[in-house]
């Protein structure tokens, strides 16, 4: 089973703003999204609204 | 900087004689999978069976296992009428050039009737639009004429690039009509939504019934699932494709 699992993001940056975009599969409520701006960092975390039964290491993956 | 790239041979290997006559449908990775996802989703509704595979020393050292079988990442897939080619692993920017050459090779020794490319364009506002655009592009007027027959949209001007193009090149070379479906897409996401709009558009130029709907209800999974070879197609595409000045 996974834990955490590393979205797929773009940053783009304009003239006054940095825009994140993420893949977030199984987030369906802006409520399981969490975002915390610190200094040099920004920290979003997204808990799934199911579980995930795929084991992915390195070298081998085992679904189910 | 100078990148020196190697180019590697392709193979094909058949596992079983095929009729003359399919509809090739290339689904190798590219923008947002939307050729990978519709392949699968073909692959597995019709039920069809790997007929042939891809072999080349540039592939990376991956088997898929099905129900305890090895089965080749890079293959082609069919059910008597269509015949599928996808890949579960990126390609690689140093076969580019003879994978399409050794499938335009190939889908002539095999007489097929005619090629759809399905494919993704990159789209920055993609997650405002509800349902994508598709448009069409063909390597004849014959094909043109049809596509606006069956109602979809051409791409009236712009550039193409990727296997695909290549492929609508190569296939013109050696006089089998071929198409390219193209829909609005994600840029580096995998976008079943854009997948279900691109088969749609495929059932409107083959004359046939293609159910979306299960696609689309497992969008989420298909999308984890196919995280890092979207992430690893975008890398690639980027490596093999130059830009076009207009």
């Amino acid at each position: 089973m996974i834990d955490n699992v590393e979205p797929l993001s773009e940053i783009y940056e304009t003239s006054d703003s940095y825009i994140i975009t993420m893949d977030l599969p199984f987030i369906t409520d802006k409520n399981q999204i969490e975002i915390y701006a610190k200094e040099n960092e920004l920290e979003i975390i997204a808990t799934m609204n199911r579980k995930v039964y795929w084991s992915s290491f390195e070298g081998f993956g085992r679904k189910g | 900087m100078v990148v020196h790239l190697e180019y590697y041979d392709v193979d094909v290997v058949e596992l079983e004689p095929l009729p003359p006559n399919l509809i090739a449908i290339e689904g190798l990775p590219d923008i947002g999978l939307v050729g990978v996802i519709s392949s699968f989703h073909l692959i597995e509704k019709m039920h069809m069976k790997p007929v042939a595979y891809f072999k080349s020393v540039a592939l990376p050292p991956i088997q898929s296992v099905k129900m305890g079988i090895i089965q080749e990442p890079m293959a082609a897939y069919s059910d008597g009428k269509l015949l599928i080619i996808t890949s579960e692993v990126p390609v690689p920017a140093s076969i580019v050039k003879n994978l399409s050459r050794t499938i335009a090779d190939w889908l002539y020794e095999k007489r097929v009737s005619f090629a759809v490319s399905i494919n993704g364009y990159p789209t920055q506002r993609r997650i405002e639009i509800q349902k994508p655009e598709v448009v069409g592009v063909s390597n004849s007027e014959k094909g043109l004429e049809i596509l606006k027959e069956k109602g979809i949209k051409p791409l009236e001007e712009g550039y193409l690039a990727g296997i695909f193009a290549e492929l609508l090149s190569l296939l013109k070379d050696r006089n089998i009509d071929a198409y390219a479906i193209i829909a609005e897409s994600f840029p580096t996401y995998p976008d079943p939504g854009a997948a279900a709009s691109a088969l749609e558009a495929l059932s409107k130029l083959l004359d046939m019934k293609i159910d979306v709907q299960e696609l689309l209800e497992k969008a989420d999974e298909i999308r984890l699932n196919l995280k890092d070879l979207s992430a690893k197609a975008t890398q690639n595409k980027m490596e093999a494709v130059p830009s076009m000045y207009r």
